[in-house]
């Protein structure tokens, strides 16, 4: 096909607008997103809480008036017709013990979020406690914040649970779904890789107006400013000309973000640029979380099946962590085993092999391994499952022989052949 | 599962990628929105955002703006990118106070200053360094009150002797450009003269 009919056979660019912000495909990236959000909006939260009296309480420097000068809990923008409340269940308390539990259960529905349990109410309730506690205190908000309480609600509207998480186990061990990647409507996805593009973009933009950043000094502030040293740096990084590259750099890297990033081909190149400034920034600033978090959002970027072939990479390198499965010679997994076993071994660890006659573990040197250990080591998400009810129903009545938990059920087969499991 | 999404999902996603982006647009610099500097480039496009779509300005009526800001701000998807920008802070800050207890005797009370914290200290508490990014500014005023206050309950350690007055410290050093010496010496200005609530004080002291 000549490249004039190839154009032609091109859907319009508005269909294909369409087809990339509302298009269905895997929610990997999104499960593993959300891992990582739940993660480090945990820590913020932990962080926080270290300082919780003085920030929250009615004795410390935001007492609940200050709180609610600062954002009214409701808003009159739209005066004329009346006015709208804003999302503050934490405003109007002022008992430090009720905001105190509250701001509990936040911490409590983060780690849910991140184990990806009761993933939509865990998601809403954390995006609401997070929206709740900035409005609740505003004043100590920084850029991180916004990353945080943004990525938070996002999550709260994707389905970003039927992927990497315990409710996705749990519903493949109750035989629900299978093993293959579940599908669905990626924009969320898409509109944090815009959202991205977007913080990149509009501090570019700003900076325009910058004096310092212009005549390439912008870094020199920011490193001469005794507030935010964190390590050690080369001293001539500190000075020009270094200083004149750091800038333009940083230029290059947040303009790039917020427009190259989207040309495919680029893509890698212009992330790992985003990804070295923020390792430099995070090394040498103390900015906490801000550098993880936007190089967290950076996975949306990439596809579902992307992400997974990333974890099958990488478990072929960990040749060490490698195991396998032996049943009986002539057995095979069930296929609720099996699909329990596939997505819970994202790095592709574990091979099926049949022979002998018990079901047993090995490691990568054919040492006998426990099978409950080698499935932790290799993702330890799973933990809190082995004392689900989920995961009892797929062991009873299964063939088991002592030690080994009694997900494997063997069945007989005409394929005495091991199989790699995937 | 059917494979269609919505119109309204559709019109909904829209409609909210417009609003995060005009919230996110950059605002005009002062001298751009009192008309002092001639708009160029994309100052036209910034100064419409502000004075059309995002601004409540009188002598800008438009219909759109109090939709975008009331779901932004009742939902919590507000945002505005500025780090850094335009230019980075070129001035240090550190924050103290005198606080006089009732038998005349004076104490310095200081507020945490991130380089003298370990790095440890410094991740946890990093609030205290944006909170007093804020609360040094003549906008933020109304909160010098209460700083002061916790101020006087922290330094309330004498028995019978309690903190009567405090008196808030600005210390100050600009960085110099790069050709020329760095200063070493600190600029100092007591901003605000406080008298210390003795019922509040007395309640902290119980909440302890």
């Amino acid at each position: 096909m000549s490249t004039s009919q190839a154009k032609a056979a091109e859907p319009p660019l508005r269909q294909q607008l369409d087809q990339w912000l509302f298009g269905f495909g895997s929610t990997t990236t999104l499960g593993v997103f959300r891992i990582l959000i739940g993660t480090l909006t945990t820590i913020n939260l932990l962080m926080i809480l270290t300082q919780w009296k003085i920030w929250f309480s009615e004795s410390g420097f935001v007492p609940s008036w200050i709180g609610q000068f600062y954002f009214p809990n409701r808003l009159s923008f739209y005066s004329q017709q009346g006015i709208v409340p804003r999302i503050d269940v934490l405003g109007p308390i002022t008992d430090s013990r009720i905001s105190l539990a509250i701001y509990l259960l936040v911490i409590v529905a983060g780690v849910l979020t991140t184990l990806g349990l009761w993933t939509r109410i865990s998601t809403i309730l954390l995006a609401v406690g997070i929206v709740s506690i900035h409005h609740r205190n505003g004043l100590i908000l920084h850029g991180g914040d916004t990353v945080v309480r943004i990525c938070c609600l996002y999550l709260a509207l994707a389905p970003c649970g039927a992927a990497c998480s315990i409710d996705r186990i749990r519903r493949v061990a109750q035989g629900k779904e299978g093993a293959g990647p579940v599908e669905r409507c990626l924009w969320v996805q898409r509109v944090m890789c815009y959202e991205v593009a977007l913080v990149y973009f509009t501090t570019f933009w700003l900076k325009y107006w910058g004096s310092h950043w212009r005549d390439g000094t912008a870094t020199f502030y920011t490193a001469h400013l005794p507030e935010f040293y964190r390590f050690a740096v080369p001293s001539f990084f500190r000075e020009p000309p270094m200083t004149k590259i750091t800038t333009y750099f940083t230029l290059f890297v947040e303009f790039s973000m917020g427009t190259i990033v989207f040309f495919r081909p680029m893509r890698r190149w212009i992330l790992f640029l985003g990804i070295s400034l923020h390792a430099y920034i995070d090394w040498s600033m103390n900015i906490p979380l801000f550098g993880f978090l936007m190089v967290s959002c950076y996975i949306n970027f990439y596809d579902g099946e992307e992400i997974s072939g990333f974890f099958e990479r990488l478990g072929r390198r960990m040749k060490s962590w490698q195991w396998s499965i032996i049943v009986p010679e002539g057995c095979k997994l069930s296929e609720q085993a099996s699909n329990l076993l596939h997505i819970a071994d994202p790095f592709r660890l574990s091979t099926l092999r049949s022979e002998g006659t018990e079901v047993r573990a090995v490691d990568s040197n054919d040492k006998p391994i426990s099978l409950r250990w080698a499935l932790l080591r290799g993702n330890p998400g799973i933990a809190p499952l082995l004392a689900t009810t989920a995961f009892r129903q797929v062991l009873a009545g299964a063939a088991v022989e002592s030690g080994l938990p009694d997900v494997y059920v063997a069945e007989k087969t005409g394929n005495p052949k091991g199989r790699k499991h995937r | 599962m059917p494979r269609r999404v919505s119109p309204w999902l559709k019109g909904f996603v829209i409609f909210h990628i417009v609003a995060i982006t005009i919230w996110s647009i950059p605002e005009p610099p002062a001298a751009l929105r009192q008309g002092t500097t001639a708009p160029r480039g994309s100052d036209f496009v910034i100064l419409a955002n502000w004075h059309y779509l995002k601004t409540e300005d009188p002598a800008y009526p438009t219909t759109i703006q109090p939709i975008i800001a009331d779901y932004l701000l009742a939902t919590g998807f507000w945002q505005y990118w500025d780090m850094f920008s335009p230019n980075p802070a070129s001035i240090d800050f550190y924050s103290d106070a005198i606080v006089r207890y009732k038998d005349g005797t004076e104490k310095v009370w200081n507020y945490p200053r991130m380089e003298k914290l370990s790095n440890g200290e410094k991740f946890l508490k990093e609030r205290y360094r944006k909170y007093y990014e804020r609360v040094r500014q003549d906008d933020y005023s109304y909160l010098w009150g209460v700083y002061a206050q916790v101020a006087a309950a922290e330094m309330d350690t004498m028995p019978g002797n309690p903190p009567v007055n405090v008196r808030l410290r600005r210390n100050w050093i600009e960085i110099q450009p790069p050709d020329q010496p760095q200063w070493k010496k600190y600029s100092s200005f007591f901003y605000f003269d406080y008298v210390v609530n003795q019922v509040e004080l007395r309640a902290a002291k119980g909440a302890k």
